[in-house]
């Protein structure tokens, strides 16, 4: 990131929340691709570094309590703090997102000069968002079913536990997808972020990074220092 | 089948004529014809052991009266291999060869009708299993003389018999579903027959199957679910796999549950016929991944490009 990176642009809580939900998404993704390739070389390689397949099978469960926790401290965020109320409309989804859209492939092509001014939250940002959103309700619902298979079996049909196994795979092959193509690309790979973008980390990003990339908030907080 | 099964027998009955007709002229066994010629005559005309002398089998004597022992134990002389395997079985210093093939009339097992020989003789001691045997689906096959089905040999080895606590056995937990995948992955004998196919795969990927084969042993493997001996298909209503056994089947493990447990589908494809939920959810994740995926690429490529200039 180019400049002194002196504008704080997220909160401590939103960094908690960001860490924990990175701390268990890696787990669960390297515990339940293990599971899934389990014949293969790649998956006897991963469940040898959990130490073992009834390690790995802990360490999923494990993981998934600390998934469920920030899901719920996340849902407590967004309705009960104002900070979270304002965090969270900011990530509705708006008309300018889709007009967005297609002016940035306009202008990834080279037919509009001018770049689309993004707010504090563009439509990757949201589309990150409501996709992690959609799927780790998913996938906690369907890991709730599995994980007590004894008891819900009583309840619910076996077509619709096959169904709920189906979900729980595909989907985590989803959010990986999203993390390998978009996150790591967005995050790391992306020339204005190489290496990193560490706002992350410390909440903290530069002027000149902010302008670029978000120019609306930029300008909002401009205003406000005024 | 029946004319071919009919000029089989009847090419037999020629051949063991023609060499009948030989046999006392070869005098291959000397003066034991002047007692024994019934008992040459009855057994030994339909063994492959037609053209041994006695003497390969029995020691050599000098005054007629004989003693009664005469035999020298000289299967594995002809036989290394199985006698080997045999030695390495359960049933090594307990059964003698003869016991299970006979004395004189030694007749391979191999020969048409031998599946239900072979039954017979292991039921001889093995009262309990060979009842229970006999009404499964694949002792129902080897009636109609379809080769293929199985009997016992066919899943607890011919001669290296052991008990199914030892891992080497292709009836220990560990390998009895490879044992069963022999047929019920062989795509040659489900379509022919008209089984259900992929039994074997199908499984591996079910939650008793990667189990399994992390080595937890104690989870269900074929027989758990599907009966030692007694195996029928689940439209049998005396099978263990009968939607109204179901509930005592999967009790053996899973106590007091009382899963919703009708007309399920365990361990099936999931093709669009057979489980449509399934197949719709891995087409729709397949082409939305796929979508996203390509997007993905596409704007990184984009995104590039344009920063580049």
């Amino acid at each position: 990131m180019k400049g002194k990176r002196n504008i704080l642009r997220f909160s401590l809580n939103w960094r908690i929340q960001h860490f924990l939900l990175m701390v268990s998404v890696f787990l669960l993704i390297i515990s339940g691709i293990a599971l899934r390739f389990s014949d293969s070389w790649f998956g006897k390689f991963l469940i040898f570094l959990e130490g073992g397949f009834e390690a790995r099978g802990a360490l999923h469960r494990l993981s998934a309590f600390l998934l469920i926790f920030t899901a719920l401290y996340h849902l407590i965020y967004i309705i009960f703090t104002k900070e979270g109320r304002k965090e969270f409309k900011s990530f509705l989804f708006e008309k300018d997102d889709f007009s967005n859209y297609f002016k940035t492939i306009l202008y990834n092509f080279g037919k509009i000069e001018e770049k689309p001014k993004i707010k504090r939250y563009g439509f990757k940002e949201k589309l990150q968002y409501w996709v992690f959103f959609l799927f780790v309700f998913l996938m906690i619902i369907t890991g709730i079913v599995m994980w007590w298979h004894n008891y819900f079996l009583v309840l619910i049909p076996k077509w619709l536990f096959d169904l709920v196994y189906g979900i729980h795979g595909w989907g985590g092959t989803l959010i990986l997808i999203f993390i390998v193509f978009w996150h790591i690309y967005e995050i790391h790979l992306t020339p204005s972020n190489f290496p990193i973008n560490l706002s992350f980390w410390d909440g903290y990003v530069s002027e000149e990074w902010l302008k670029e990339e978000h120019f609306l908030e930029y300008e909002e907080m401009k205003k406000g220092e005024e | 089948m029946i004319a071919i099964k009919k000029l089989r027998w009847i090419t037999k009955f020629v051949k063991i004529a023609t060499i009948n007709l030989f046999i006392f002229n070869l005098n291959l066994y000397g003066d034991c014809l002047k007692c024994h010629s019934n008992l040459i005559k009855d057994s030994l005309s339909i063994s492959p052991h037609l053209l041994l002398n006695c003497n390969d089998c029995h020691s050599e004597f000098e005054k007629v009266p004989h003693p009664l022992k005469i035999e020298k134990s000289s299967c594995s002389s002809c036989h290394p291999e199985v006698v080997m395997n045999f030695e390495k079985s359960v049933h090594f210093n307990k059964l003698k060869c003869f016991e299970c093939h006979g004395k004189h009339k030694t007749i391979s097992f191999k020969v048409y009708g031998g599946k239900i020989l072979v039954q017979e003789k292991c039921s001889s001691c093995h009262k309990k299993e060979g009842e229970e045997y006999k009404g499964s689906i694949h002792f129902e096959g080897i009636k109609k003389g379809i080769k293929d089905a199985p009997t016992c040999i066919d899943c607890h080895y011919e001669h290296k018999i052991l008990s199914p606590l030892s891992p080497e056995s292709p009836v220990s937990p560990k390998k009895i579903p490879e044992t069963c995948a022999k047929c019920h992955e062989n795509t040659r004998i489900t379509s022919l027959y008209g089984i259900p196919p992929r039994r074997f795969s199908t499984y591996k990927k079910s939650y008793h199957g990667i189990f399994l084969y992390k080595g937890e042993l104690h989870t269900a493997n074929c027989i758990s679910c599907h009966e030692y001996h007694k195996i029928l298909p689940s439209s049998n209503p005396e099978s263990s796999i009968h939607p109204a056994n179901l509930t005592i089947t999967c009790g053996k493990c899973h106590k007091d549950k009382e899963w919703k447990l009708k007309d399920v589908k365990i361990h099936v494809e999931a093709k669009k016929e057979v489980s449509f939920g399934v197949y719709v959810v891995r087409v729709f994740y397949i082409c939305f991944i796929s979508f996203l995926g390509f997007m993905f690429l596409l704007h990184i490529i984009l995104d590039l490009r344009r920063r580049r200039k």
